[in-house]
């Protein structure tokens, strides 16, 4: 008989995000496993109301994440809109009992007011929270993280499930509203963003990113320019 | 358009047992996320070399479990086998690098060294004499690793309908065996079969069935391993 090896490497991959969460553990065991984590970006965590969910990623769901942060920067260097990418960065606030780590986070028109903290770790007491999060769901649900950016204030929200993209936009009475076009960029549509998500890979992702600033340039120059004349 | 309502508690429940992984968190981060945890059993938690395991079963992984556990207790019973229930106590050691929480686990041969204890220390106890995992759909290899370093004589693994004796050899492996060690009258094949077994109207009568078979069968068996006992 062939002696048991036990290697707690060879877990296979399972087909959708993972998530654990653990319940009532309070902002004192949040931060306990934030720095347990330590400087890895694996499992991200979200925290609310006293919950925190851990998720572990799978390779779908970290495929479509970059195609949608890499269609953010094109949109904004295509256009010239300042913009500082966040990535996964950690926001959390005590009072607010939550905290959350988009699949992607930008400054846009809060830009100026954090540039040059990029060394500097950001405070949701006095800085001011992403202009939009994006968040990949993938077998999983994004109600706990689409409710701590709520609380933070964050304007604007996509949401990318079963190739999907939901656009939520904050409110004046501070709910979100699925909304047809995009709030930071007021001419582009949820549908166009879909269509460049759910393109299928020919070549590799390169050619998508070729084709994207090109359809950036070609289309989205020329609808931004007549945006801005029309605001002025 | 509606309004967006988001409740944290409207997650559904997915089909399989959920797996997150923190890796190299060390023996301090394990330490501090068991304490984070608290007094609650979910997620159950394995650590080894550094790795933590944070799984949250799902029915299937408890059906399993708890079907797992009665039988081993029905068995003990009708046979009046001493044997003490460990349930899923964390047991952990540092110098090990490991620590885990069966799916059930028992004393039995080990059974007077923690007797009237309230508290277990593998570096003083005894680890436990059996344990049985459940696997759903993550495999048990962490699990099954960290009880080998604490020595564990005998391991149950219930995996796609098969069941798995594992019995700890002179060489500190495993290696599978038809028959159990700590039940020397009691098959593989048998505990898959029991376990296996569809649900009829309710595990009440699962259990009762499971006890006439033990009363009728294994006490038989049973007789002259216990005579020759001392």
């Amino acid at each position: 008989m062939a002696t048991v090896t036990a290697s707690p490497t060879a877990t296979e991959e399972p087909e959708g995000d993972q998530v654990v969460v653990m319940r009532d553990i309070g902002w004192a065991g949040y931060s306990a496993v934030l720095r347990a984590r330590g400087e890895t970006s694996v499992p991200r965590l979200v925290f609310l109301d006293g919950d925190l969910y851990l998720m572990s990623p799978s390779s779908p769901h970290e495929f479509f994440k970059k195609r949608l942060g890499v269609f953010v920067t094109e949109l904004t260097v295509g256009l010239k809109i300042p913009c500082i990418p966040m990535g996964s960065t950690t926001f959390r606030r005590k009072r607010g009992k939550g905290g959350g780590e988009a699949d992607e986070s930008f400054y846009l028109s809060n830009a100026e007011r954090i540039r040059g903290k990029r060394h500097q770790k950001l405070h949701l007491r006095k800085d001011p929270p992403p202009d939009l999060a994006i968040e990949v769901v993938y077998s999983n649900d994004s109600e706990p993280a689409v409710e701590v950016w709520r609380r933070f204030g964050v304007p604007e929200v996509w949401i990318y499930e079963s190739s999907e993209i939901q656009i939520l936009v904050l409110q004046n009475d501070e709910s979100y509203r699925r909304s047809d076009t995009s709030a930071a960029f007021p001419f582009l549509r949820a549908a166009e963003i879909q269509e460049w998500i759910d393109a299928p890979q020919q070549g590799t992702e390169t050619d998508w990113t070729i084709d994207l600033r090109a359809w950036v340039a070609q289309t989205l120059v020329e609808r931004y320019r007549r945006d801005q004349e029309g605001k002025a | 358009m509606a309004t967006v309502t988001t409740s944290p508690t409207a997650t559904e429940e997915s089909e399989g047992d959920q797996l997150v992984v923190m890796r190299d968190i060390g023996w301090a981060g394990y330490s501090a996320v068991l304490r984070a945890r608290g007094d609650r059993k979910i997620p159950r938690m394995v650590y080894l070399d550094g790795d933590l395991y944070l799984m949250s079963p799902a029915y299937l992984h408890e059906h399993f479990t708890e079907r797992l556990g009665l039988f081993v207790m029905v068995v003990v019973e009708e046979l009046d086998i001493p044997c003490i229930h460990s349930g899923s106590t964390t047991f952990r050691r540092k110098r090990k690098k490991g620590g885990v929480e069966g799916d059930k686990s028992f004393y039995l041969a080990n059974l007077s060294r923690i007797r009237g204890k309230t508290k277990l220390h593998l570096r003083k106890d005894p680890p436990p004499d059996l344990v049985v995992e459940a696997v759903n759909t993550h495999d048990a290899d962490a699990s099954v690793e960290v009880w080998r370093r604490f020595g564990v004589p005998e391991v149950w693994v219930h995996e796609n309908e098969q069941l798995q004796i594992l019995v700890l050899q002179p060489n500190g492996s495993y290696e599978p065996a038809e028959v159990s060690a700590s039940f020397p009258f009691l098959k593989a094949v048998e505990i898959q079969e029991w376990i296996n077994q569809p649900q009829m109207d309710s595990e009440t009568r699962w259990i009762k069935d499971l006890r006439k078979w033990v009363a009728e069968t294994l006490v038989e068996r049973y007789r002259p391993i216990k005579a020759s006992e001392p």
